[in-house]
């Protein structure tokens, strides 16, 4: 007991050493709490955290094979962390340990059980249905959705798999539910994907405005930074809104609820006082800026033959956008009356004067963060824009402080979906695929024939959730997501799709999720840090990690699985015979050999054996993390996405991009800071546009794709709760995580709880025109909606929201809009 | 038996600091660490589980005057004979 005793008391300084450390305290040394390794017999080494995309980096502990500790890495610059059970998502009962395979009879059945099955054998009926369609039906039949947890190199063997190898561009992220808005938004206005700023924005701001970002819950290590600047500078200000009322109004200074979609007339209601006001920074928007008139009436990505589709003026020119003047813009935000804003949002006038003396004073430093509730629009890259005109209209931009900032969910959303280009228009480095010269980049870094890479975007993560249900898309394969719960409209597209006779699904997992459970194979996955891996976070940092653990039972990382996979395919069987017949070198090669084996990703031995396993070093005899990432890393270096040597990234705690001799970019597009800004060039550059300029864009309010009526009368919003990560595939299985939230429930106003006679508790339904699902009603607790919304969190496998959500996208990102439709409530 | 230990990093504040903590405190199995003027608390929890601990979180999380609540440590002091039965 003694002895416990001591350990635990050392275990209890430790744990208040890194807390003192986080906030900071005197007398605590920067360093990290290693310690004397022979009192505990942990080893202890850094990883990026595994939820949310803040990239927080962590220290985790090793004792006999298993991780035993986690605590915030004090080294680390993203350091306040939550080592919120990170250890406990590897070690459910649960857990996938070998592969499962639909069968009757000992054969393959589409309406079989899932007995276990070789590696092998899982392969074998894999690879007999991948060829049987390839050769059916080409390469529009095959696809694969992908995900912002993927590693950089699983994302970029998985592009290169796909494009290269099985020459189609069905490729796409579960980051297309996440910031495809913010992305579009970026590379319309900017030139290039990505934020200027980085969290050190925090510090240096006077002003935050939170637009549609619970970031209480979603983001608590960046809130905590946000909070801490609030309390510790008494002048500064925190606005937020929102369509109802969450955590983060507990520090608001300026709370605002607002109307669903009246996010646009807000935005352009700013917009027309600054004008008014004269307080456009005239000077920059002159040197700096061009205006934009977005084309209008652009319809709801909704299928083609939807009413609101075959209505819409613009539904096939959604992208389309025309010149205009300041004047011209001044004009047509001028329409965005204070009184107009009110009506369309339900904000006051002086809840706007407010807002928008933030961003129009200007000794003001004013950071802007939105998430979700911007980017999950059907007009989310309008949102994306508008936002951006403020803060261009005022010069409020690439400063410190001063920082319109997108934020994501999801580990490497930035470092894998986006810098590595898994989309489906998508190659690495903002590249894309319908730029004949960016294709021809790719085939000569690659060493891959001409025109392999084919011109035509496939299909988008919605297109893939509708061609699977027409029987298009046949052989399918899903790697680090659940899409089956996270896909909107399951009822009529996607379990209907998964479940079509003439296809095959593959979900690589770790666990037995809700789309795992639906497909046909499922392979069992290495997680973390069970494996080498990369992140990239929402400021641009890339941040490594070493294989600390081994994946229980025959798991294996997607990195081994898509490699191993490639093993089976010749280039006859996968490309078109002219193409072998002009470059007969590649006859008779499997695509391992061409795309790994292509004395690039084949050049460096794994050296560091002895120290950290590498499974996928051991399988294939080289070091393919380090192959991989220094391919991929070509294409960024010399045009403003450069990343540092592979090796400095295992040394550091991340680095945010471009680093150019070593030295990272905090502030992108200025002058001082960036080294893109040309030297004859003085304060901001934005040099991802040909002409140095952002683009403001005027684009009007319009209305959302389904509206509450008399039929349907409330608003459904969804969203995550803390507790649970995404679809809580991996924190539904931690016990302390799903007891705290154990199933997903209605948040309501307590009137119109009164109204529908239900009570706390009740069981009710929320039904939409697309399905309905039962679940309790809670009208107190942390969100509070107003009369006439209702929020239901889409974690809950028992309760499946998205049956009730429509699959209404925004027309130019793709992007889902999981926070309008309309539903009707009673009791079951 | 098993031991969950933890730290938790609270921001209230700071008018509301000491009404904060010992609300925190009263929670089984939480001890205060550090309480600061800026309103920064450092509290320190033990349980058998991470029920325990999940839940003290939860409740630190919606204590009135708590702005955040974050872990930042989480260690399993896990018992020898226990260990070997696990694995």
């Amino acid at each position: 007991m003694a002895i416990n005793q001591q350990r635990r008391d050392f275990l209890k300084a430790q744990a208040a050493a890194a807390a003192m450390g986080v906030i900071g305290a005197p007398g605590v040394l920067a360093a990290n709490l290693n310690t004397d390794p022979r009192s505990t017999q942990v080893h202890w080494n850094k990883a990026p955290c595994r939820f949310c995309g803040t990239g927080c980096s962590v220290m985790v502990g090793v004792q006999n094979g298993r991780i035993t500790a986690t605590h915030g890495d004090v080294r680390s610059p993203v350091n306040r962390v939550k080592g919120y059970f990170l250890s406990k998502i590897m070690y459910g009962e649960d857990r996938l340990k070998t592969p499962l395979m639909r069968m009757k009879n000992g054969v393959y059945d589409k309406n079989g059980e899932f007995p276990p099955v070789s590696w092998e054998r899982a392969f074998d009926q894999m690879a007999y249905q991948f060829k049987k369609t390839l050769h059916e039906k080409g390469p529009e039949a095959v696809g694969m959705f992908g995900s912002g947890q993927w590693t950089v190199w699983e994302g970029y063997a998985a592009v290169k798999l796909m494009k290269a190898g099985f020459r189609s561009n069905n490729i796409d992220p579960n980051a297309r539910h996440c910031m495809a808005s913010a992305a579009a938004g970026f590379i319309r206005t900017f030139g290039l994907d990505e934020p200027m700023g980085c969290y050190d924005d925090i510090e240096a701001a006077d002003a935050f405005v939170l637009w549609g970002a619970n970031m209480a819950e979603m983001h608590p290590i960046l809130w905590t930074r946000i909070a801490d600047r609030r309390l510790s500078f008494p002048h500064v200000k925190v606005a937020v809104l929102s369509v109802f009322k969450n955590r983060c109004f507990g520090l608001a200074d300026i709370p605002i609820l607002f109307t669903p979609q009246g996010d646009l007339a807000i935005l352009n209601g700013i917009a027309n006082l600054i004008i008014r006001d004269g307080a456009v920074n005239r000077r920059f928007v002159r040197d700096h800026t061009v205006f934009r008139r977005a084309n209008t009436d652009i319809g709801y990505g909704l299928r083609a033959s939807h009413p609101r589709q075959q209505n819409a003026t613009n539904a096939d020119r959604a992208g389309g956008s025309s010149p205009m003047t300041f004047a011209e813009y001044a004009e047509f935000v001028s329409a965005y009356t204070p009184r107009r804003v009110r009506e369309l949002s339900g904000i006051s006038e002086s809840q706007l004067r407010r807002l928008a003396d933030l961003y129009a004073d200007p000794k003001i430093k004013v950071v802007s963060f939105w998430t979700m509730g911007f980017n999950q629009h059907t007009r989310g890259v309008w949102c994306n824009h508008l936002v951006y005109n403020l803060h261009l209209l005022t010069g409020k931009i690439a400063e410190p402080g001063n920082s319109p900032f997108s934020l994501t969910g999801q580990p490497s959303a930035c470092g894998t979906a986006r810098e590595v280009g898994t989309f489906t228009h998508r190659l690495p480095a903002d590249l894309n695929v319908t730029n004949p010269a960016h294709r021809a980049l790719a085939e000569k870094i690659w060493r891959l024939p001409s025109g392999i890479v084919p011109a035509k975007p496939g299909y988008h993560a919605v297109a893939q959730n509708r061609a699977l249900r027409d029987g298009k898309l046949n052989a399918y394969w899903i790697m680090v997501n659940n899409n089956l719960q996270a896909a909107a409209n399951l009822s009529e597209e996607g379990y209907p799709g998964y479940r079509h006779p003439d296809n095959f699904i593959v979900v690589s997992d770790a666990y037995p999720t809700v789309t795992a459970l639906a497909a046909d194979l499922i392979l069992p996955t290495a997680m973390w840090v069970e494996k080498e891996g990369a992140y990239g976070n929402s400021e641009r940092r890339t941040q490594f990690w070493r294989q600390m653990v081994t994946a229980p039972g025959q798991s294996r990382s997607d990195l081994w699985q898509l490699m191993e996979f490639s093993k089976r395919f010749t280039a006859e069987e996968t490309w078109q015979a002219d193409i072998l017949a002009n470059y007969p070198a590649y006859r008779g090669k499997t695509l391992y050999e061409i795309l790994f084996m292509n004395g690039k990703v084949n050049r460096f031995a794994y050296a560091a054996a002895d120290e950290y396993d590498n499974d996928e070093a051991a399988a294939f005899g080289f070091y393919p993390q380090k192959g991989l990432f220094e391919e991929y890393a070509e294409f960024g270096r010399g045009k403003g996405h450069d990343l540092d040597d592979f090796d400095a990234y295992h040394n550091n705690r991340g680095l945010r991009w471009p680093v150019v001799d070593g030295r990272e970019t905090r502030w992108r597009y200025r002058a001082g800071h960036d080294p893109y800004v040309p030297p004859t060039e003085r304060g901001v550059y934005f040099y991802g546009n040909a002409d140095g300029r952002a683009r403001i864009f005027a684009a009007p309010y319009e209305p959302p794709a389904e509206s509450p009526d008399d039929e349907y009368p409330f608003w459904l919003s969804t969203g995550r709760v803390l507790e649970h990560w995404h679809s809580g595939s991996m924190t539904g299985r931690t016990p302390e995580l799903y007891r705290a939230v154990p199933h997903a429930l209605i948040y309501m106003h307590p009137d119109d709880a009164r109204d529908l006679k239900l009570h706390r508790g009740d069981e009710a339904v929320v039904e939409s025109r697309r399905g309905g699902i039962h679940a309790r009603v809670e009208t107190r607790g942390r969100n509070q909606p107003p009369p006439g919304l209702v929020f239901v969190p889409w974690f809950d496998a028992a309760r499946l929201i998205n049956k009730v959500t429509l699959d209404a996208t925004d027309p130019i990102s793709k992007q889902t809009d999981y926070k309008k439709c309309a539903v009707r409530i009673y009791r079951a | 038996m098993s031991a969950h230990i933890t730290s938790f990093v609270i921001l209230c504040h700071p008018r509301q600091r000491r009404e904060v903590r010992d609300a925190a405190a009263a929670l089984p199995g939480v001890e205060i660490h550090h309480c600061g003027e800026d309103g920064k608390i450092i509290a320190l929890a033990e349980g058998a589980n991470e029920h325990a601990i999940g839940d003290a979180l939860l409740r630190l999380q919606s204590t009135p005057g708590v702005i955040a609540a974050n872990m930042v440590y989480h260690g399993i002091d896990i018992d020898e004979g226990e260990q070997r039965h696990g694995d």
